[in-house]
């Protein structure tokens, strides 16, 4: 890459090795040139002011006693209380039963998802006769299923996996799906014309082309996965970060609801950060070519 | 030892690798939003092996589903085509193929484009990069092996697309306006490359094109066809050595010729 822009610079090449600039180049150099060195630290000072924002408010609300502290605890507090639960190991171990359960769900879910999106994608036939049901069954929402499923499985930890696998299900299969329904028909005389197998059609164009449709939809499910399972441990658990709220609310600990909150928000984000980093990891490639 | 990437089916070939094309009586009719195209109309076209030859004529004379029907593509509805005698019926890797959009998977480099072309012949993985290599810097790509098809400008993205047609020794190369979405400068520029590689593979194009002169510059015969139906309206020889010039006085009046052939039957439709 390094060498397109040496002989660019340069001028001296033949009108069409020059690759077009505009088309490619210019946001793609912005966007290095911004993480580069101090406007990182930039980014994230940015990103921190309104959460500052926020905390100055909850402080003033506190201080002029808008709330009652029983209903609206001091920041001070509820970062002293979350300080503890640190301290303690509890938030540690709450936090990784409920990442592991998170991690299980989601993979059983995502792959069982990727596996019949792919099927739908492929075969037309297996589409019309499955995939209205199959998407109508899980349309319903978790907390809808959950009577149910608690019925059936009890209110241990294959509950919590099945729930979270079923939320994690959707978005991979439909976005799959949908990628290679969208994918542009143009390369299927490619792949005729190289000779190339059902097995390398698949490897070589079927699975990059759908990558970042993956990569989306995993992230996506995650997201709801999360929040599936908070609201799962607040209802039936007796470990994780979701029954650690609960059992605050439960003894008026206004102070560890509010510090589990923060948690959760915090390892929210975390999680579909990371998985944004691996998405446009997939994506460095476009169908759009400087033609 | 090259034997397997020399001839990737065991074809029985002359040793010169050159092909022929017999086009018989060939007819293609395409379904259009309810009602039906006759894309070809009894078409006939036989072409020599080693020739280059060109299909020109107005949108809808059949150019690019004739050529579609050579590689294989598509299959005529009646007539046969048929290359070294041998009917065809689905696409081979003995028969390249060029598309106006180069068509490089955008997510391969391109030289993981054009090693694709190599998947399903037989063959070391050594030789095969060895091919590859030798195929990116016969069409001038040298330094160019790890871009992204995106980052490459239109005319590169054909060079590439010419490699990956020509890794696997196809024993003929059709190219559908190769050169359809270049700027005239970088066009001038290819149409003397690929008059080059022709001349170094000495194996037999079809090329489909909107360009009289480029048809004229490149080859031995130009085929001007009608449209709708689509058929052949009357074949050029092409007479002079190579590199032609196109300002000499032979080479103007064929062009014109042709020309006036085209504009003929624009004022008939």
């Amino acid at each position: 890459m390094s060498d397109i822009g040496i002989q660019r610079s340069q001028g001296l090449v033949p009108g069409d090795l020059a690759p077009d600039i505009t088309s490619w180049d210019a946001p793609r150099a912005v966007s290095r040139a911004w993480r580069r060195g101090g406007s990182f630290a930039v980014t994230v000072l940015l990103g921190l002011s309104l959460p500052a924002v926020l905390v100055l408010i909850w402080s003033v609300a506190v201080h002029q006693e808008w709330l009652a502290p029983q209903i609206l605890p001091a920041p001070s507090l509820v970062w002293q209380t979350g300080l503890e639960l640190a301290a303690s190991g509890q938030l540690a171990h709450e936090l990784a039963v409920s990442l592991a359960r998170v991690m299980t769900g989601v993979l059983l879910g995502g792959l069982a998802g990727l596996v019949v999106g792919v099927a739908f994608g492929l075969s037309r036939t297996l589409e019309t006769y499955a995939a209205p049901t199959v998407r109508a069954f899980f349309l319903v929402p978790s907390l809808g299923w959950l009577p149910f499923f608690m019925l059936m499985l009890g209110i241990g930890e294959t509950l919590k996996i099945v729930l979270i696998a079923k939320t994690a299900f959707l978005p991979l299969m439909v976005g799959v799906f949908e990628a290679i329904r969208s994918m542009p028909a143009k390369y299927d005389d490619v792949a005729r014309a190289l000779e190339l197998d059902r097995r390398a059609r698949l490897r070589h164009i079927v699975l990059p082309a759908v990558l970042p449709a993956i990569a989306t939809g995993f992230r996506l499910s995650l997201s709801k996965g999360w929040k599936a399972l908070i609201l799962v441990e607040m209802l039936a658990s007796a470990a994780g970060i979701g029954y650690l709220m609960m059992w605050g609310r439960k003894s008026f600990q206004l102070d560890v609801v509010f510090a589990t909150m923060i948690v959760i928000g915090l390892v929210g984000w975390a999680l579909d950060h990371g998985l944004l980093k691996l998405q446009n990891r997939t994506t460095r490639w476009s169908f759009h070519s400087a033609r | 030892m090259v034997q397997t990437l020399d001839a990737p089916h065991a074809a029985p070939v002359a040793a010169s690798h050159r092909s022929d094309i017999d086009i018989r009586n060939v007819s293609k009719t395409f379904a259009v939003d309810g009602g039906t195209v006759q894309a070809l109309a009894d078409v006939s076209l036989a072409v020599r092996p080693g020739e280059f030859i060109s299909l020109v004529g107005p949108s809808g004379c059949g150019k690019s589903t004739l050529l579609r029907l050579i590689a294989g593509l598509d299959v005529p509805d009646s007539g046969t085509v048929a290359v070294d005698g041998q009917k065809v019926t689905k696409p081979s890797l003995t028969r390249g193929i060029v598309f106006q959009d180069h068509r490089l998977l955008p997510w391969l480099s391109v030289e993981a484009n054009v090693l694709l072309s190599l998947n399903s012949v037989a063959g070391a993985a050594e030789e095969k990069r060895t091919r590859v290599a030798e195929l990116i810097r016969l069409v001038g790509l040298s330094g160019f092996e790890k871009a992204l098809p995106h980052q490459l400008s239109g005319g590169m993205s054909q060079r590439a697309a010419i490699a990956r047609a020509l890794a696997p020794r196809p024993r003929l190369l059709l190219l559908d306006e190769p050169l359809g979405a270049l700027d005239s400068l970088t066009r001038g520029y290819l149409q003397e490359e690929l008059l080059r590689l022709w001349e170094h593979e000495g194996i037999a194009m079809v090329m489909v094109t909107h360009d009289v002169e480029e048809a004229v510059f490149l080859s031995n015969r130009v085929v001007v066809m009608d449209p709708r139906p689509g058929r052949v309206r009357q074949i050029f020889d092409i007479a002079g050595a190579r590199p032609r010039q196109r300002t000499e006085r032979a080479f103007v009046e064929v062009k014109q010729d042709i020309l006036d052939l085209l504009h003929l039957h624009r004022h008939a439709a």
